[in-house]
């Protein structure tokens, strides 16, 4: 009996005994928690090996920008590629390009919420006059892809123009891990249409935007994701940092022939637009946003995902140290 | 002598032993039965409150809405004007939702007691490049609906006065009517377009009658030189200040300055008193401001801020907290400050 307790306290094998029990307890649950742990989600699936998106960009091209002034889209796409050597600079014979363009929402183009149609057109004909293979576009919307595709003009857009248009369907997402980053992290991702592809090119409008500031060329790429993406809103811009830490694209359209100031980045009125008349091309999307911010009465210091995505490494926010072409 | 000591106390710790196992058990039963519920819960994810439902027209229930919430939203069919078909299915967000419909724009909507979006689009029977989209945001309440018609308020608009808070663009009207706030977006820029719209509106308003809006704070804003245009709720965080909500705004125009006058009216006039004592440490903690003198011996302390070349001035008077923020000009803030004061002091005693 005073083996148990004695003189009330506990004795040595007892305080034993229940150590052991409490680790197995500890233990046990911890185990069931991890038995029943679900790390994709109620609607997620783990196919296949993570991957990532191989790196499009072109060192030997060196780091350029063209800023055209002008109000058609076509003409002012033109001439920054003249300035910058041409489109054949950058889509050589036989390459495949893809285009990711914004589609986010089923609105008319007038509104310049999304990526304009003439400016898509445009583009696809330039790879193709420099020898393209084939140009596909995608995009993964906010709203209903199918609606957002045939509203914004940008179906009729590509059909026109012979590229191929890629809607987002589950088999098309495999997962990717941002590599360095701590937000995208085994993430559904809009996969398959990069596929087969030599050459990446972003085409974007100029926003504000609500929460970030504003949606250009990096924010771009969001259009990319899958699945629940809109938490990724708590930390924009260490988001949209990794997003351009994910996609090093051959090139970036930054169309800021009108620029959505106010109620971005849906907007809903022609009273959000400013015509601002200005078509940005720059093989440095950090650089494209940098300039860009201009157009929407902001300076870099205003959008700090600029900042942290030099400081990643995905370009440079001085984008004068490119010697940008003015037109 | 220590064998008795000893049974006596293993006695006791047997009895207390006992009690511990009972609570020990029982808090691991009721683990259990938890543990068992959420094992079969798991299995019944409905996936629909995950994301935007589409109402069909005739169906009699809308997962996501109350039901008299899923009659508003099938009413709004037949509601388009003549010549009009349903382009699109009726979809209904929620607040888990809204941004698969509107992205980065959610948070305000939902930062201001946002229930449920319903929307749909119509198009003209003979040009199919003419169509709309009505947009129907359930605010919860008026003055929910107000401040995020008042926040996104275009410069420059034609103002309508078929209700109360009602504007159009050149592609847009949007409007107040109750607890919904409603716009009404078109893929052309045409004023017969508009005209279409408004009368889709005017018929939302004959359908749904009794969305009147009042908001009494505005009274207190004196009319002179007030842009009516720029009248705003700020439901919360006004002016960063965690504490400040419910501040009604207007901008007025005074020899080439735009000043932005507030009011907020409290419960009591102690509670008028004590936020403008919170505003005032405020702004000397975290803003560092320098306290100036007023110019005009007018307003019962009245508190005047010089925040880095702008003007802070506010009062209070009974339980209306009202003021200037961010005054251009220190003297011309003060003027405006002081018609307030005098407004307020008419309505208030």
């Amino acid at each position: 009996m005073n083996t148990v307790i004695k003189h009330g306290k506990i004795s040595r094998r007892r305080f034993i005994n229940r150590l052991i029990k409490a680790g197995l307890s500890i233990a046990g649950a911890g185990a069931l928690g991890y038995f029943f742990y679900d790390p994709v989600g109620p609607s997620g699936s783990l196919e296949g090996e993570l991957v990532s998106i191989p790196d499009f960009s072109m060192p030997r091209a060196g780091k350029k920008m063209a800023v055209v002034r002008g109000s058609v889209r076509k003409e002012t796409l033109n001439r920054a590629f003249k300035a910058l050597g041409g489109m054949e600079s950058f889509v050589k014979k036989g390459d495949r390009v893809l285009l990711k363009v914004n589609a986010a929402f089923a609105s008319p183009p007038m509104l310049s919420a999304t990526s304009h149609p003439e400016l898509i057109t445009a583009c696809i004909d330039l790879c193709y006059r420099a020898g393209a293979e084939m140009v596909r576009v995608t995009d993964n919307p906010i709203n209903d892809p199918a609606a957002c595709f045939r509203l914004t003009g940008i179906e009729a857009a590509v059909k026109s123009a012979g590229g191929e248009l890629v809607f987002p369907r589950d088999s098309l997402f495999r997962r990717t891990t941002v590599k360095g980053g701590s937000l995208i992290t085994n993430w559904p991702l809009l996969f398959s249409p990069l596929e087969g592809i030599t050459k990446l090119i972003g085409i974007s409008p100029v926003k504000g935007h609500q929460r970030s500031g504003a949606s250009m060329a990096m924010k771009n790429w969001y259009g990319l994701l899958g699945g629940q993406r809109n938490i990724f809103h708590q930390d924009i811009h260490n988001a949209i940092k990794e997003l351009s830490m994910m996609v090093r694209p051959t090139l970036v359209i930054l169309d800021g022939t009108t620029s959505m100031m106010t109620n971005g980045p849906t907007g809903g009125s022609l009273s959000d637009l400013k015509n601002t008349d200005t078509m940005i091309v720059s093989t440095d999307q950090v650089a494209a946003d940098a300039f860009g911010c201009s157009l929407l009465d902001k300076e870099v210091r205003d959008l700090p995902f600029i900042s942290k995505a030099a400081e990643a490494g995905s370009g440079t926010a001085e984008y004068e140290s490119l010697k940008p072409i003015f037109i | 002598m220590d064998t008795e000591k000893v049974s006596t106390l293993t006695g006791s710790k047997g009895g207390s032993d006992r009690l511990e196992s009972v609570i020990s058990g029982s808090i691991l039963f009721f683990l259990v039965i938890i543990g068992i519920l959420i094992f079969f819960q798991q299995f019944r994810y409905d996936e629909d409150k995950f994301s935007a439902s589409v109402i069909q027209p005739g169906s009699a229930i809308d997962t996501t809405a109350s039901s008299s919430e899923a009659k508003v939203s099938l009413k709004i069919l037949g509601l388009e004007p003549e010549n009009y078909i349903s382009m699109s299915d009726l979809e209904s967000f929620d607040q888990y939702t809204l941004s698969d419909k509107i992205n980065g724009k959610a948070d305000g909507y939902l930062a201001s007691g946002f229930v449920q979006l319903v929307c749909t689009r119509f198009v003209h029977s003979s040009n199919q490049e003419n169509w709309f989209e009505f947009f129907l945001y359930n605010m919860g309440f008026p003055r929910n609906s107000f401040s995020v018609y008042s926040k996104q308020k275009r410069e420059g608009v034609t103002e309508q006065d078929f209700t109360k808070f009602a504007y159009s663009t050149e592609n847009a009207v949007f409007f107040v009517h109750g607890k919904y706030y409603i716009e009404i977006v078109a893929a052309v820029e045409d004023e017969a377009v508009i005209q279409d719209m408004i009368l889709m509106a005017k018929n939302f308003m004959d359908k749904f009658p009794g969305g009147t809006v009042e908001l009494p704070e505005l009274e207190y804003l004196p009319a002179d030189n007030l842009d009516r245009e720029s009248l705003s709720l700020i439901l919360n965080n006004g002016f960063g200040f965690k504490d400040f909500d419910n501040i009604f705004t207007g901008t007025y125009r005074l020899e080439g300055h735009r000043i932005l006058a507030f009011v907020s009216l409290r419960e009591t006039a102690e509670e008028a008193e004590s936020l403008a004592i919170a505003y005032d440490r405020f702004l000397s903690e975290f803003i560092g401001q320098e306290r100036l003198e007023p110019e005009r011996d007018q307003i019962p302390g009245v508190k005047i801020a010089d925040l880095f070349g702008e003007y802070e001035i506010f009062f209070v008077k009974g339980n209306v907290l009202a003021g200037i923020h961010a005054a251009s000009d220190k003297a011309i803030g003060e003027e405006i400050a002081f018609q307030l004061y005098t407004r307020i002091s008419e309505l208030v005693k």
